[in-house]
């Protein structure tokens, strides 16, 4: 029997607390909880120039990982603390403690408040901090939060500022490493936000600078850049008073909305009471002004969701004392943040809309477009149902979807092109070399390319007329068809290649029977298809692809794909797996989802069950971004000698 | 029971509550209330989306008023039976006893669902439906080995 009582009770130093549960104060022991280490050293450096004391950020990480991280501000106080130590010291290693807790030194300090710093030295192998202060130069090392030289004064300077170097502990990260792309994104964000800041980043490689006069409107304007605009210049709206609200936003012909969200130059990826505040201001404002200027029918809705759709929008919101959830800082909480949001953006953009009558038609134009589209693409599915009653397909809506996917099919998703995965198809391929191949459901062609010079000729088969002629650049011939009813007769092909379609095909055993037909005895069937990890994830991921993709009505787990396969009549089914990183928030910015379902997507994986997480690895960034990892099956099936 | 003439002046003793109306009555306003704070909470957060964050916070109101009142059923449902499966409840034993009970036979109505679906030619209802089957067979495995862990010796 266990024991509770004073001996049981063990009160660990502030910093083994840290390392014992470092998920706790950094939200993870990987590349995401790396990416909070450097930016915990970011925003201190960032509170200097918030204050008017700094104006320079230059950032270097080197081969190894080790982040040095280096402004020109004050520098920390070199004094005593109480406890006998140099203040710097104290900070480094001593949890909340930090000049952020007091109102003088910093008016709107980000950061984790007194946490940030130590955790960092807690979790490195490596951390040097170097203080540079009324003429003197002071440095102390320490390692896994323990010092290995004491901080003291090394030599004199003419200048003033702060220096932190430190290498992320492998043994609590795992060798993980934090982006540049992510920091550069952090300190290109930061320029946008803070006037008169100007950053550097060296990697390996290179080194980039940042600085702009140009406030939001450059920052949307950077957001913006890939798509085409719906209006020419930002509209840029700003408030002052407790809390200050600032905004730029600018509407593209993109499907999914971009909001990107800061209170006191902390960018919170989850959003919040102001992003709240935020889409009521936008949905209200242009709804109204579609009423007033009759641009939207009598009766017809217009859904927040639907304004939103295509904006390119920053807020950015400065008060005291803001409250998050978690703490990382990714959602706030402040309800009186949301209500000064609405109130200033709402009157700013309703003022401009009147101001501006020919881009507020443009504007008002693209949300009524979105919303009828989004009315339409509903009735499709619905009609796509009842045509299933009667054991039909509509290909109308097949074709309209992937004839407009077509557009910018290759970027869409990574594992179209990934050349692993296309490797494993074409790889798995005991076919002779002067083999015909049908690839049924080709798209774009690039899964039946990967047999080429495996086999002698590969032949492909869409229903899209958009699709068939990207096909055309690839393979040898392609037909414009159905697989349900394949245009070719019994035991035509050595073998036949598929990817990830039999989840949208209702009925996968009529094209499966097919396909069967279609080959010749002893013939090849190559297909690959993602499937669950296990019973755990599958219904949470029926919710993720129904929602991007409204025409999925197969949840193929990995025994229903052996159990299609043998009732067509395959035989010796072999597997081979392949797990592909996918890219979230790219692959449902697409026509055939809409906003609403791309939030909740969002939602699904930030609130994933634990029961899920434990099966189903994925990352979300600091930044918000979300990386799902598939579980691909390239299953290789005989049809009988 | 105790003979009426001893109870204090003014009080009955109460009848069983299982097998009653009023049970069958409580049960449905447990799954009114579970139903309801699920879509409040659902709901709010489609308001939420669609900028509407008044609406959004008077629906989360309304889940937590929900959720709690759902609990409340089941305190008093205590008193006979486990609304899903009809089993005493009460205590961690039978409650997990009662839910792998649940488990085990919903992973069958999930799979006749899902066949009722795709006969009806609701391809994908079928394909969440049997998705539902094969967790809650994993749900009932679970709780079936966590019980023989705890009845172990």
């Amino acid at each position: 029997m266990t024991s509770y009582d004073a001996g049981s009770i063990v009160v660990l130093e502030a910093l083994d607390a840290v390392r014992m549960r470092p998920a706790m104060y950094v939200g993870s022991t990987g590349a995401a909880g790396v990416m909070q280490l450097v930016i915990e050293v970011l925003q201190n450096a960032l509170d200097e120039a918030l204050a008017g004391k700094a104006s320079n950020i230059r950032v270097t990480v080197d081969a190894e990982g080790t982040w040095t991280v280096e402004d020109d501000g004050r520098g920390m106080p070199l004094d005593m603390h109480v406890s006998g130590r140099p203040i710097p010291e104290v900070l480094v290693s001593e949890l909340h403690a930090g000049g952020k807790f007091k109102e003088g030194a910093y008016k709107l300090p980000g950061g984790l408040h007194g946490v940030g710093l130590t955790c960092v030295n807690a979790l490195s192998s490596h951390f040097v901090l170097e203080v540079r202060r009324d003429g003197q130069v002071w440095s102390g090392r320490w390692a896994l939060g323990r010092r290995i030289e004491s901080f003291r004064r090394v030599g004199t300077t003419g200048v003033t500022g702060t220096r932190v170097t430190f290498l992320p502990d492998p043994t609590i990260f795992g060798g993980e490493r934090a982006d540049p792309q992510a920091v550069e994104r952090w300190l290109r964000s930061q320029c946008w936000l803070t006037a008169g800041l100007a950053c550097t980043l060296t990697r390996p490689g290179g080194t980039v600078q940042f600085s702009s006069d140009e406030g939001l409107a450059g920052f949307v304007r950077w957001l913006g850049g890939p798509h085409e605009l719906v209006h020419p210049e930002p509209i840029v709206t700003g408030s002052s008073g407790e809390p200050q609200v600032d905004a730029a936003l600018l509407w593209t012909r993109a499907f999914a909305e971009e909001l990107v969200c800061f209170v006191n130059h902390v960018h919170t990826p989850l959003g919040g009471a102001h992003a709240d505040g935020f889409r009521a201001a936008v949905g209200h404002a242009l709804t109204r002004y579609a009423r007033e200027t009759r641009l939207l029918d009598p009766g017809e809705p217009l859904d927040g969701s639907d304004a939103m759709e295509g904006l390119v929008a920053v807020l950015s919101v400065r008060m005291r004392d803001p409250h998050f959830e978690g703490q990382t800082k990714t959602r706030l909480l402040d309800t009186v943040a949301g209500r000064a949001v609405e109130d200033a953006v709402g009157s700013a953009l309703a003022a401009w809309l009147r101001g501006h009558p020919v881009e507020a038609a443009a504007i008002v134009g693209r949300a009524i477009e979105a919303s009828r589209a989004r009315t339409a693409s509903r009735r499709a599915s619905e009609r796509a149902r009842y045509e299933r009653v009667e054991h039909l397909v509509d290909k109308e809506i097949y074709r309209q979807q992937f004839g407009i996917r077509s557009k910018n099919w290759h970027t869409s998703a990574d594992w179209i092109t990934n050349a692993g995965l296309l490797g494993l198809h074409g790889g798995s391929s005991k076919m002779s070399e002067d083999s015909v191949i049908l690839d049924v459901c080709c798209g774009s062609g690039v899964v039946g390319a990967s047999f080429k010079g495996k086999v002698g000729r590969v032949i492909g088969l869409d229903l899209t007329p958009e699709m068939v002629a990207l096909a055309r650049t690839r393979l040898d011939e392609v037909i414009l068809g159905d697989v349900y009813e394949i245009p070719f007769a019994d035991n035509t092909f050595d073998g036949v290649c598929n990817r990830e379609v039999l989840h949208l095909l209702p009925q996968p055993e009529r094209p499966l029977s097919e396909i069967f037909r279609v080959i010749k005895p002893g013939g090849q069937f190559v297909v690959g298809q993602w499937v669950p990890f296990s019973a755990v994830d599958g219904p949470w991921m029926f919710q993720i692809v129904k929602k991007k993709q409204p025409l999925f009505v197969n949840n193929l787990y990995d025994e229903d794909m052996r159990e299609l396969l043998s009732g067509a009549g395959f035989v010796d089914v072999t597997t081979e797996e392949f797990l592909q990183w996918e890219d979230i928030d790219n692959w449902i910015a697409t026509w055939e989802t809409p906003p609403l379902h791309r939030h909740q997507i969002k939602d699904l994986y930030v609130h994933a069950p634990e029961e899920v997480r434990a099966v189903h690895p994925f990352e979300i960034s600091p930044s918000g971004a979300i990386r799902d990892c598939w579980r691909w099956v390239i299953y290789s099936a005989f049809k009988p000698a | 029971m105790r003979p009426a003439s001893t109870l204090p002046a003014g009080r009955h003793e109460q009848p069983a509550l299982k097998e009653t109306l009023t049970c069958e009555q409580l049960e449905a306003t447990f799954r009114d209330d579970s139903m309801a704070a699920t879509e409040c909470s659902y709901f709010a957060r489609i308001a939420e989306i669609e900028g509407e964050p008044e609406m959004a916070r008077a629906l989360r109101e309304l889940a937590e008023q929900h959720a709690i009142n759902a609990r409340g059923s089941l305190d008093l449902l205590m008193r006979a039976r486990e609304p899903l499966t009809g089993r005493p409840f009460g205590n961690t034993h039978a409650n997990v006893s009662a839910l792998a009970a649940f488990y085990r036979g919903d992973a069958e109505a999930q799979q006749a669902r899902s066949r009722t679906a795709r006969n009806e030619g609701f391809s994908d209802i079928s394909s969440w439906f049997a998705s539902l089957a094969r967790l809650r067979h994993a749900h009932g495995e679970r709780l079936a080995a966590l019980s023989t862990t705890r009845d172990e010796p």
